[in-house]
């Protein structure tokens, strides 16, 4: 054996606790969704399924409204990641290339706003959302997520940003580019990869954020897709765990992807100024 | 900008004054950002603080000053105290477990082996799924009748059929923690590979070269050099959760017999399922001064960390 | 092309004074050198012509017009920057092209330039490629392409060889000194290299600590340096120093001491008996001869470079340097006999640093 080759079975030996720990819910719910109902409730319980069974998906979509969830979802998410970018991007632009009255001050502003959580802060959200008159509106949790993921954004863009040389802008300038057109066409084309990166990132926290949705959504059809999972136990001995673990597949899955295609980046991204 | 064409003397001033005019108009560069997190955060603290001395009626209508009587009432409650003090085990707890795996693990991660982007994705996946969904497939896992976990260790030959997880307080918080510690180690690992790869190559060549082994050159220069991120991932950990309300809502809603509940549940009960508001809010108001001690902890630490950089 | 006027311009970054009111005027097509070390302020000045730094106060005119809160993208100046800045998501022929379309010309008018400039820098072969897979030397003479195809008032050069290795650097310094010769294009070049600055310069800018120290073209420079600074940062190996009092013989002539042996100093001196001064020789200036044993000085070490021999040297305990294209069969520790001209020396007064002969 190499060294290499040698040294590689130490490290997976080393991390297969943790490894099959975080499997194991995937095994599961694979196992589960793919099962009839009464094959679960069977007194000798197995791992795979006597026949593929793709009828708890068809429910869950035909009778159980999760299209509507994943419609829900997927409106909240693309809205608040559209809406935290466009006040993240100026900001962090302004952060790392600008001079600005105040900027140490606005950090540890946007330190702040990141320690509290939208829980402790839980029972205001509600009233503030009440005298709107945005409770049970989608367009509420597309506010609400901007503004408690918009830190992290403005921290990522900001630190991608500052890997982007500022020669490269005063080139421009000096090429005789105004400040707008330098920025579309010099900066904004070098940051393409950053701005993505965060986009996903504020997509997928929007995405699994479950305790602002359950209290300001009030109405069953208006549900984002953890909270209508979530519903979905009801009570706990008629629980149909097939039709849950179906749901999950589908809401977890395609994020999971989405996640594991930016995993390197956020590595860069935090390294670089997330936690700095 | 146009300038009359004087003396330097009288040239230089309005010169600076419209530079400091620029350094004004780039506050517009920050202001949408500013606006939007001050009204959907600093309006409910606000609002928060108000309800926390106010007499509210389960409508959320304020009918009048209340004082200190909602922290006294908040005080007096024995459930309270309980979560509170489950609040502290929780906390210390997957904190605690979470960097002692995240630290090996981040550190296997940062050898070169085959296969390690895939094993950097399995082990930050829990980071991409929804803690409620995670919670909820774990709850399914360790059910005592037909959960997976039971099932698993059954073939193994371990006497756990039928073994009710989430029955007892004990094993249910106990359960609780280990997922709360699982679902935290990507976040923390990622800051520990992040402090990791910046550490430069060179400095384990010279390490090397001056006759330090493996072990001595991971004891004496890799952690070492980890402590600030160590620090950092202490304290954002410990505010994340605290904060942490979809496992332990989801698994066990703080039960049996309140014997999981801590803080975040205790609030969200209060306001949502018993209708006080009033006392959720001076039950927010203190979980707000707790993580704004431990914010205060985090800044300091930080400008620490940057002057020290300088 | 044109001409550009400094007058009295000061820089301060809050209460920190960098540049300290300064005049010069750079003639058409000239091409100017600001040389100084590190944070003498000289690519401050240049960034100030360029227009990327505000000017504190003093005026900066080009070509008879007030340029000071004109914006960089409207004063039509060219700057090659030390990173090069090439724009690394555009091919080397849209790098040129950029500033161009910019001003909305003509395809095929851009065509053109762009074709005579990669002909006149060899890039015809790389127009296609990415900045990121050329070599360092071709990424330069990219910067420059971009530079030539706009046709700008002035070139400004920010430290544009720096990242290159010695000989290509040598190499690249030639090719800049032929281009201007052929393009005839008005210059500033920022560089903290002497050799650089002395085989490009019309004229030469030495800054120190904000000031100009003096200008002057290469040869003034070297032959009559104005300050001890100047005459301390102008050729290599650096001129030697000593000091002494200024004493006067019978005969009324001016001369000095190293050690117990007297050394005449120039007539015609601005100075006094019994003021101190600083005494410069260059190295190539101080004939040296292998001695038996009574030699003045002692040799330290001996460094070859094939054409030239540099001797460090120790004389009554001050440390000098010479150079020789002699042979000499000398070793350290040997002793050496060295002579001082009073023509070849240049006195300044110790306190003010400002020349006296």
């Amino acid at each position: 054996m190499t060294r290499k080759a040698k040294r590689s079975a130490l490290c997976w030996l080393g991390l297969s606790p943790l490894l099959i720990v975080v499997l194991f819910p995937y095994a599961t719910m694979l196992s589960t969704a793919l099962k009839r109902k009464d094959e679960i409730f069977q007194f000798e319980t197995t791992w795979l399924p006597d026949s593929l069974y793709f009828g708890n998906f068809i429910e869950l979509f035909a009778n159980r409204g999760f299209g509507r969830a994943l419609l829900n979802s997927l409106y909240i998410s693309f809205g608040a990641t559209l809406v935290s970018l466009a006040v993240a991007l100026p900001a962090a632009y302004a952060l790392s290339r600008l001079r600005v009255p105040g900027k140490g001050t606005f950090r540890t502003y946007l330190l702040v706003t990141q320690l509290i959580s939208p829980i402790v802060l839980i029972v205001g959200l509600f009233r503030l959302f009440a005298y709107l008159g945005m409770i049970n509106d989608l367009n509420a949790l597309v506010f609400a997520h901007s503004a408690f993921y918009m830190a992290f954004a403005v921290w990522m863009l900001q630190s991608y940003f500052d890997t982007i040389p500022k020669d490269l802008e005063e080139a421009a300038w000096m090429d005789g580019a105004s400040r707008l057109k330098s920025f579309r066409r010099v900066f904004l084309p070098l940051c393409l990869p950053g701005i993505a990166v965060t986009s996903l990132f504020t997509f997928v926290n929007s995405w699994n954020e479950y305790a602002m949705s359950l209290t300001i959504l009030r109405e069953g059809s208006l549900q984002t897709a953890p909270v209508k999972i979530a519903f979905l136990t009801g009570t706990l001995y008629e629980t149909e765990w097939n039709i849950i673990m179906a749901a999950t597949l589908v809401a977890t899955v395609p994020v999971a992807i989405v996640f594991a295609s930016i995993q390197s980046y956020l590595i860069r991204g935090l390294s670089l100024g997330g936690v700095k | 900008m146009e300038m009359t064409q004087t003396t330097p003397a009288q040239a230089s001033r309005p010169q600076s004054g419209a530079r400091i005019g620029r350094n004004l108009t780039n506050l517009v560069f920050i202001l949408p950002s500013v606006l939007l997190s001050l009204t959907i955060i600093g309006y409910p603290i606000f609002e928060v603080m108000r309800m926390a001395v106010s007499d509210v009626n389960r409508f959320g209508k304020i009918r009048g000053f209340e004082g200190l009587g909602n922290f006294l009432k908040v005080f007096q409650d024995p459930i309270f105290i309980q979560s509170s003090y489950q609040t502290l085990i929780w906390t210390v707890a997957v904190v605690g477990g979470t960097v002692l795996i995240a630290i090996p693990v981040a550190i296997i991660l940062n050898e070169d082996f085959h296969g390690r982007s895939i094993a950097r994705t399995i082990v930050l996946l829990p980071w991409a799924v929804s803690l409620a969904m995670t919670a909820l497939v774990w709850r399914f896992v360790v059910n005592g009748d037909f959960g997976t976990l039971n099932l698993a260790l059954t073939q193994l030959g371990l006497p756990f059929n039928n073994h009710p997880w989430l029955a007892t307080a004990a094993s249910a918080f106990t359960i609780e923690i280990l997922v709360g510690i699982l679902v935290s180690i990507p976040f923390t690992v990622t800051i520990f590979l992040g402090g990791l790869t910046s550490i430069p190559v060179t400095l384990y060549e010279a390490a090397a070269m001056d006759g330090a082994t493996r072990w001595q050159s991971l004891t004496r220069i890799t952690l070492p050099m980890l402590r600030p991120f160590l620090q950092i991932a202490i304290v954002l950990n410990v505010i994340y959760v605290f904060n942490s309300f979809p496992i332990i809502w989801i698994m066990t809603n703080g039960g049996p017999a309140n014997g999981t509940d801590i803080l975040i549940t205790y609030v969200y009960k209060q306001a949502f399922a018993f209708g006080k508001l009033d006392v959720a809010a001076a039950a927010s108001v203190l979980m707000f001064l707790v993580l704004l001690g431990f914010s205060v902890l985090y800044l300091f630490m930080t400008r620490q960390r940057g002057a020290a950089g300088q | 092309m044109s001409s550009i006027a400094i007058r009295n311009l000061t820089k301060s970054y809050g209460s920190v004074q960098v540049l300290h009111g300064i005049d010069l005027d750079i003639a058409d097509e000239e091409f100017v050198v600001l040389v100084g070390p590190s944070g003498c302020g000289k690519s401050t000045l240049l960034r100030m012509i360029a227009g990327l730094e505000d000017i504190t106060a003093g005026d900066l005119h080009i070509d008879g017009t007030r340029m000071n809160d004109v914006s960089p993208q409207k004063r039509d100046l060219a700057m090659v920057f030390q990173s090069y800045a090439l724009y690394p998501h555009m091919t080397v022929a849209e790098n040129m092209a950029f500033s161009l379309s910019l001003r909305g010309k003509q395809k095929s008018a851009i065509e053109r330039e762009v074709g005579d400039a990669a002909r006149i820098l060899h890039l015809e072969d790389y127009l296609d490629r990415l900045p990121k897979s050329l070599s360092g030397g071709q990424r330069q003479r990219v910067a420059m392409g971009r530079a030539i195809v706009r046709h700008p008032k002035a070139f400004l050069f920010d430290e544009p060889l720096s990242n290159l290795d010695a000989k290509l650097r040598t190499h690249m310094r030639a090719e800049i000194k032929q281009l201007h010769q052929s393009l005839g294009a008005t210059s500033v070049y920022v560089t903290h290299d002497q050799i650089e600055a002395m085989t490009l310069a019309d004229r030469i800018v030495v800054m120190n600590a904000g000031r100009v120290e003096q200008v002057g073209t290469p040869l003034e420079l070297f032959d009559r340096p104005r300050t001890r600074f100047v005459a301390g940062f102008i050729g290599a190996p650096a001129m030697n120093f000593f000091e002494g009092k200024v004493e006067l013989n019978e005969q009324g002539k001016p001369h000095t001491h190293i050690g117990p042996s007297p050394v005449a100093l120039p007539e015609g001196m601005e100075s006094q008996a019994g003021a101190i001064v600083t005494v410069g020789l260059r190295p190539q200036h101080i004939p040296v001869s292998a001695a038996s044993t009574d030699g003045n000085a002692r040799v330290e070490l001996v460094e070859q470079t094939g054409c030239e021999t540099n001797l460090l040297l120790k004389l009554a305990g001050i440390d000098f340097t010479v150079q020789t294209r002699d042979r000499l069969e000398v070793n350290a520790g040997d002793a050496v006999n060295l002579e001082f001209d009073s023509r070849n020396m240049h006195v300044f007064d110790s306190n003010s640093g400002q020349r006296l002969n």
